[in-house]
């Protein structure tokens, strides 16, 4: 077990916003976080990643209780968030970005060469702001941000959000790849269709709790759940 | 002739508020503080250099004395701003208003309040013939290191990761330690940096205003305002900003002294009314 969270209770300010979330996740293995909006699911990762400290319940990853340290801590234990708003440093270039974000582990060893091949328009696009790119061209860099980290797994917050469908084929393609590597998945989605392509299980989320959990499949195959749990 | 002279003057003296605007403006982008401490390490900054020299030489002081500025900005920013985490900005504003206070005193304590005598090296006490002007050699020493200064703060801002790290801070902290870059770590880096460039300004005027303990006072208020009139967090801006500011005060001083506090308040208002940004400011405000 990599990521193992245990019934947390998380609150913006006096507002209880996430109710006895538990979630499990294997190494190597993909998972997606479902839910409408508004469910909690930004909150879930907020929780795992620090910015939001759960009041009860604990996080416990490779082993380690993650819940009390900060975010700069948890993620050199090898836990790396892209976060919904992809959060691109505006005024460094794309090879900045890159450069300050690298990372040496035991785990993996993506370099920037590496992340030139995955996505030959970001070395096109190399010595741009960061202000320039597009929102594909964006969340391909934040996707390589957290690889050349070099972690054990990867948060993913509504990767496909805002992007052309040709745009969301590539991503989703790279982050099948990403997964063959070893490198851990959750993916956060409200378009269920392309996430659950991609995890082999998955958790929906309604009202800060968890509604449901199974495979991938139990979704796919039953539009009775569909609509219960995903209809907008 | 005067005016000429005045004007060089005049931008030796902006050399002076660029290095001290620049430390201001970097602890400003990254840690969202006012340092009102500033002017008092800038004093500290002469007399720690004063103090090395006698000890060795000019030159030992000036490289070294700077650096001891550096390392009281980190224990500063180590064991006092660090408690304020996470707190109102407001209470890192106070504790560097308190500082300058504490320091001022401790000064006065150490040394004294009368002046300390600093003598520059033969190599640097004479003038030097430009064809058009005869002026003191080691103004024209400020402008080289100053200038020199400049650039290394350029490279390594652009070049180093650390540097690309403040900059990247300047726009996004959380981010920054998303990517799992200690945050404190960072600050304490900025505000040693930015007080060792006071440090530096103050070792650099030691020689031109007498050292004793109230000479940083009245450099802190032309120094936000180059920062306003500059532009929040712009590199260029705080070195255009303070040479314009510097020759500014140096011309109106030929016209009547008190005007020369004046004319930096008008400067910035005519620039500002017309653009609210300062001259260089980004829209974003951070460090660029
Ligand atoms: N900073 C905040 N302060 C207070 N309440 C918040 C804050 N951020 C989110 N919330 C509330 O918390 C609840 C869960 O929000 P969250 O962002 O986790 O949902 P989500 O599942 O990620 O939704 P979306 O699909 O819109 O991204 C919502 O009711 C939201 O209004
Ligand atoms: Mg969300």
């Amino acid at each position: 077990m990599l990521l193992k969270i245990d019934s947390i209770n998380s609150y913006y300010g006096k507002s209880h916003i996430l109710y006895d979330v538990s979630i499990k996740v294997d190494r190597g293995e993909s998972v997606a976080l479902l839910g409408r909006n508004g469910a909690g699911k930004t909150t879930t990762m907020n929780s795992i990643i620090g910015l939001v400290t759960p009041k009860s319940g604990s996080i416990q990853f490779d082993g380690k209780e993650l819940v009390g340290l900060k975010p700069d801590q948890i993620v050199r234990q090898g836990i790396s968030l892209v976060p919904d708003t992809r959060r691109i440093f505006p005024n460094l270039t794309v090879l900045e970005n890159l450069k300050i974000s690298e990372r040496k582990s035991a785990d993996s060893n993506w370099t920037i060469s590496d992340i030139w091949e995955l996505f030959p328009e970001l070395l096109r696009l190399k010595a741009s702001r960061g202000r320039e790119l597009s929102g594909g061209e964006q969340q391909m860099l934040a996707v390589a941000r957290s690889l050349v980290g070099n972690h054990k797994m990867l948060l993913l917050d509504e990767p496909f959000e805002g992007l052309a469908p040709i745009i969301v084929k590539r991503i989703a393609k790279t982050l099948i790849e990403i997964q063959k590597t070893g490198i851990s998945l959750i993916i956060v989605e409200q378009n269920f269709r392309m996430a659950l392509e991609i995890a082999t299980r998955c958790y929906v989320m309604n009202l800060g709790r968890i509604a449901f959990d199974g495979p991938s499949s139990a979704i796919t195959e039953n539009p009775e759940l569909q609509k219960k749990l995903l209809a907008v | 002739m005067i005016v000429l002279s005045q004007v060089i003057n005049g931008l030796i003296l902006g050399t002076i508020y660029i290095l001290m605007a620049l430390g201001l403006s970097l602890i400003r982008g990254t840690m969202g503080i006012l340092n009102f401490a500033h002017g008092v390490l800038f004093t500290l900054g002469a007399y720690f250099t004063v103090k090395v020299a006698m000890l060795t030489n000019f030159w030992v002081g000036i490289i070294i004395g700077p650096i001891f500025v550096g390392l009281v900005g980190m224990f500063i920013q180590r064991f006092f701003m660090r408690r304020l985490q996470g707190k109102h900005e407001l209470f890192g504003l106070l504790l560097t208003f308190g500082m300058a206070y504490i320091i001022e005193d401790i000064i006065k304590i150490i040394w004294g309040v009368g002046g300390q005598p600093f003598n520059i090296p033969p190599s640097l006490s004479g003038f030097v013939n430009l064809g058009f002007l005869i002026y003191p050699t080691y103004r024209l020493f400020i402008l080289g290191v100053t200038t020199f200064l400049l650039l290394a703060l350029y490279i390594f801002l652009n070049k180093t990761k650390a540097g690309l790290i403040i900059k990247a801070g300047s726009r996004d902290l959380t981010m920054v330690s998303l990517l799992g870059i200690p945050v404190q770590k960072v600050f304490t880096l900025v505000f040693g940096l930015g007080t060792m460039l006071a440090g530096i300004a103050g070792a650099l005027a030691a020689p031109m205003w007498g050292v004793q303990p109230t000479m940083g006072n009245k450099i802190l208020i032309p120094c936000f305002v180059v920062i306003c009139l500059g532009g929040m967090g712009s590199l260029i801006g705080a070195v255009v900003g303070g040479l314009i500011i510097g020759v500014a005060v140096s011309l109106a001083i030929l016209i009547q002294p008190f005007f020369s506090d004046l004319i930096i308040y008008v400067i910035m208002a005519t620039v500002l009314l017309v653009r609210p940004r300062g001259l260089f400011g980004e829209v974003g405000e951070a460090f660029e």
